[in-house]
């Protein structure tokens, strides 16, 4: 017995081995060689400017700046906004879409579809096509009501994004709750049947609580990406007006990229991962004792 | 058989050709319709010279980052890379791109006279140079020009002087403006963006008195001139301009007046050619005037996306050879021989506008060209100024400034932000740029 | 309370198929129009892809279809770009679930001392944005001579997945009773067949699930793909990107390209949909 164990242990690690080198390689590498650019003023277009060593004054300079404190507030508040209603959504869409009526499997794919554009060309379709006061469907439509069009991303740039950010990321949250929701086993919700339990009893005491795990993966990662987002706000707002829809990676891609000023953008960068880790941190803790709340 | 054996030996012979005319040049392109056509007719360069071209097509944006960095990080893997001027004084500085003159001198007499160097537009040859030496060759050239409906004019009773000033502008556009009927009185770009809104604004901004840094580098965002010219801009686009003005970029404004939702529109002279073309629903309907002046009379700006030659490049003879060919004069004709003569690539040659094929079609060139010979891109203010360009500032910090200011213009026409917030704002951004770049001692 | 006979009737005329065929229909309409509703941007998309230029921006409800975009769209040299997306999504998303796929039956399964820690390892590893860590992967890319290679960006891209495929099969291992494993242990089966013949099939509605999202983040990948390629290995949102201009009308050739750039993974979906149906029938056999 326990040499089968150790065996089955070395056979273990081997698994898991390939996997952690690779991801290590290819992440980790990149992270060092940014924390060690953000500690270091190079201007790409200022060769003249010589490559030097200051320290962490980048870091001083960012924590000094009004505008970069509002946009970590910026990001936070499109973060945990876009999360929430996604996951509610996520929630109520895939409950309504788990059950045999004709034509689900086509349903089914044309609600996932936004997923799978493209998020730069969505966000240009939704800007000109459709959000736009003079081309889009908005003009259209406040035509027929005989109202002036809204410019939405104009005047409500956070609540454009926040809204374009669901739309294209609740499609994802379907899928995954989706497939939790189809794994479960049909005698339970058989025997709840049974019971006597109505459809709402059923949900909150039964699906929902199965599909825990699905849940979380799908908070999780829908939580990663969303902190990501870039594509949509470059081609929408461009962050602005202003810096009032800019968010962390937006701001790292206008220092390094307009500005050239890579080490400012580092330090952005290694705050940015900084900040997130210890959200994540919270959330994670919360999550797991929630779930172990949940699962008992 | 035979003819696979003779198909064999042409393509080994068009490959021993094409080796010893230089490898296969990778070139770095912007997705405007001028130069997706220069991609679709390379293949006449390649048979002509041997030489095989790969071409990296993309948005104005992304092609500067993808260049910049390739320059930048040292990658060098680029032979040709298109500029506009004003990259080329900066990237002549920084010895990331080669001085043509060499190659020039190593024309035969025949090949130079009739590639005609002096029939190159002169300020946008200068504006391609940096220290009397040419780094780039101008693909096409532009000013900007205000165009505007005849037909709408007409109808009101408006006469459009050559030479406005904003002001008359300012009236016709409230006269006829019609938002009910879907009719704006003028398209001006908004969205933020240091070659978007900026473009645009900058030029207005010199023209109204006011200008970014005196000569000792420090920032003028608080001079009179410089308010008026934020609440005139403002002023014009809430009370005659287009809704969404925040996201309306040189492509929305385009659309726009070729819809027909546009009764005039100040912008680049390139613009002329879209809005004579296939997609436009004003065809034939358009006027033209120079720039609106206020206190400077020629606010037109300068502007050349032009091929250089990167300096880590091992292909230099052959890449010259592309730029000669992409900018001549057996070029224009070809285009406008195959494809049309209001196709042809505007503001780079005499040649083309004494051409009377072209000036048949193209109505707009008389004013194309007095607007391209009016631009001063060495003095562009009203006051004298440390640095060079119309519609930008020529230091490698205003990518970065630019998009801060324009993204702050962008907040004060949304109503986000009063004009004296955003003025300091963009005072405190110049006064950090110009210490941080050495500039301000 | 209904009389008896009427409520007999009642019940009845509920139980017949065309009551429960006419309650499905009723019930499934406003599902349908919220779903088309939901999707309605991309159906414009793909409507103005048949539009001209001139009819594309102001909207236009009735109009001559063209063909014009996709012929212009095509013919720009499209092959490649497609040929290396194919190649570097498959070969990215197949090698980060044979490696991801391990990992996951590891930290669930395996007998680690902090299965929690190394899941919150692979998570952190995928906080940096793209835009953050460009510079440095440029950087190093130049060095190793990986610029412009599809085996550059085949490796970028499972290092980003990897990670996914390590946390979503992670969720969807978990909800297997472990007793299975272990009675399958006792009568005497490896490691190795107790994880293809027990645990695969019956997590095989999460792993097509997760593939299908690995397949869709690679695919529509930009960043990386425009700032690491010049060339040769470009793929579809590269040529996109070539369409997306900001010196000319190009709304319509853009939903030209971005409707058969949603084409693949579209029919993807459509075929994992029906895997995932499959795979519910066979989990309600378990137990």
């Amino acid at each position: 017995m326990k040499v089968n164990r150790s065996k089955g242990y070395a056979r273990v690690d081997g698994l898991l081995l390939p996997s952690i080198v690779i991801v290590a390689l290819i992440t980790q590498i990149p992270i060092l060689v940014t924390l060690g650019l953000s500690v270091v003023r190079w201007i790409v277009v200022r060769p003249d400017l010589r490559v030097s060593f200051v320290g962490i004054s980048n870091y001083i300079q960012l924590f000094t700046t009004p505008s970069f404190l509002g946009i970590i507030v910026n990001t936070v508040v499109m973060t945990l906004a876009s999360i929430t209603v996604c996951t509610l959504f996520g929630l109520i869409i895939s409950l309504t879409l788990n059950r045999q009526f004709p034509g689900v499997n086509i349903a089914r794919i044309i609600l996932i579809a936004p997923f799978f554009v493209m998020d730069a060309v969505a966000g240009i379709v939704w800007k000109t096509l459709m959000l736009h006061p003079s081309f889009g469907i908005n003009s259209v439509i406040a035509n027929l009501f005989g109202v002036t069009p809204v410019d939405f991303l104009g005047h409500y740039p956070m609540f454009t994004v926040v809204m374009l950010v669901v739309w294209q990321w609740t499609p994802f949250f379907v899928l995954i709750l989706l497939a939790g929701l189809q794994s479960i086993p049909e005698e339970i919700l058989e025997s709840a049947r049974l019971d006597g339990a109505g459809w709402l009893r059923t949900i909150l005491r039964i699906k929902i609580p199965a599909i825990a795990n699905h849940i979380e993966v799908a908070v999780m990662t829908g939580l990663i990406f969303i902190l990501k987002v870039f594509g949509l706000i470059y081609v929408t707002t461009a962050g602005g007006p202003g810096t009032a829809s800019t968010n962390l990676p937006f701001i790292v891609f206008r220092t390094g990229f307009y500005r050239w000023d890579v080490g400012r953008a580092a330090a952005m960068a290694v705050i940015t991962v900084v900040l997130t880790l210890i959200f994540l941190n919270l959330l994670f803790t919360l999550v797991r004792r929630k779930s172990r709340e949940l699962e008992a | 058989m035979c003819k696979r054996f003779i198909s064999v030996m042409a393509s080994t012979a068009i490959c021993i050709a094409g080796f010893c005319a230089g490898g296969p040049l990778t070139i770095a392109t912007v997705n405007n319709a001028d130069m997706v056509t220069m991609q679709k007719y390379s293949s006449e360069f390649t048979a002509k010279t041997g030489i095989r071209l790969n071409f990296v097509v993309l948005p104005e944006n992304e092609l500067r980052q993808k260049v910049t960095e390739d320059v930048g990080l040292s990658a060098g893997r680029y032979d040709i890379v298109t500029i506009g001027d004003y990259d080329i004084p900066i990237w002549a500085a920084n010895r990331w791109v080669s001085s043509l003159e060499p190659l020039f001198k190593a024309l035969s007499p025949a090949e130079a006279r009739a590639y005609d160097r002096a029939d190159l537009l002169g300020p946008v040859r200068s504006a391609l140079s940096y220290k009397h030496e040419q780094y780039a060759l101008p693909f096409y050239g532009e000013s900007s020009m205000l165009f505007y409906r005849k037909d709408l004019f007409a109808a009101a009773g408006l006469k459009m002087p050559p030479n406005p000033t904003w002001y008359q502008v300012y009236d016709f556009a409230r006269r006829l403006n019609q938002p009910t009927r879907g009719q704006y009185g003028i398209a001006l770009r908004g969205l933020p963006g240091w070659g978007q809104n900026m473009s645009v604004f900058c030029s207005m901004i010199n023209t109204f008195g006011g200008r970014w840094f005196d000569m000792n580098w420090r920032p003028q965002f608080k001079t009179p001139d410089m308010r008026t010219a934020w609440e005139f801009y403002k002023k014009i686009i809430t009370e005659a301009g287009e809704p969404g003005a925040t996201t309306a970029g040189y492509t929305e404004c385009l659309a726009l007046t070729s819809a027909g939702k546009a009764a005039m529109w100040y912008d680049a002279t390139v613009s002329a050619g879209a809005l004579q073309g296939v997609d436009s629903k004003v065809r034939g309907r358009i006027g033209y005037a120079l720039a609106p002046t206020v206190k400077k009379s020629n606010a037109g700006w300068i502007w050349a996306w032009s091929l250089a030659i990167e300096s880590s490049s091992r292909n230099k003879e052959a890449a010259f050879k592309f730029l000669c060919w992409a900018t001549s004069k057996e070029y224009i004709n070809l285009i406008g021989n195959r494809v049309g003569w209001a196709q042809v690539p505007p503001g780079t040659r005499i040649s083309t506008y004494t051409n009377p094929k072209y000036k048949a079609v193209a109505d707009f060139a008389p004013l194309t060209l007095s607007s391209i010979r009016n631009s001063n891109y060495n003095a562009p203010c009203v006051e004298p100024v440390p640095y060079k360009g119309v519609q930008y500032v020529g230091i490698p910090e205003f990518q970065g400034l630019g998009e801060e200011v324009g993204q702050q213009l962008a907040a004060y026409l949304a109503g986000q932000e009063s004009v004296d917030a955003a003025l300091s704002a963009c005072q405190e951004a110049a006064l950090r740029v110009a210490k941080e770049g050495g500039y301000l001692k | 309370m209904t009389d008896a006979r009427g409520g007999r009737t009642i019940r009845a005329l509920r139980s017949t198929r065309a009551w429960k065929r006419t309650v499905g229909v009723l019930v499934a309409l406003p599902i349908w129009a919220f779903c088309l509703a939901y999707c309605f941007p991309i159906l414009y998309m793909f409507m103005t892809s048949f539009k001209t230029e001139a009819d594309a921006v102001p909207p236009r409800l009735f109009f001559v279809p063209t063909l014009a975009n996709y012929a212009t769209v095509l013919s720009g040299g499209i092959l490649p770009y497609l040929y290396n997306s194919l190649i570097i999504t498959l070969a990215a998303m197949a090698l980060s679930l044979l490696l991801g796929l391990p990992a996951a039956y590891v930290i669930v399964f395996g007998k680690l001392k902090h299965p929690d820690s190394v899941y919150f390892w692979f998570l952190s590893t995928t906080l940096m944005p793209a835009v953050s860590v460009i510079i440095p992967v440029f950087m190093v890319f130049r060095g190793l001579g990986a610029l412009d290679s599809r085996w550059g960006m085949i490796l970028v891209y499972m290092g980003a997945n990897i990670p996914i495929v390590v946390w979503m099969v992670r969720s969807f291992l978990k909800d297997i009773p472990i007793e299975l494993l272990e009675a399958a242990e006792i009568d005497g089966a490896t490691r190795l067949s107790a994880f293809f013949r027990i645990i695969l099939p019956l997590a095989r509605g999460g792993i097509i699930s997760t593939a299908l999202l690995v397949f869709i983040f690679i695919w529509n990948e930009f960043f990386f793909a425009v700032n690491l390629t010049y060339v040769h290995a470009g793929t579809m949102p590269v040529f996109m990107a070539s369409y997306m201009t900001q010196e000319g009308l190009f709304w319509a050739k853009l939903s030209a390209i971005s409707t058969l750039t949603v084409l693949p993974p579209l029919i993807l979906g459509w075929i994992s949909q029906k895997a995932l149906v499959r795979g519910m029938m066979m989990g309600a056999v378990k137990g």
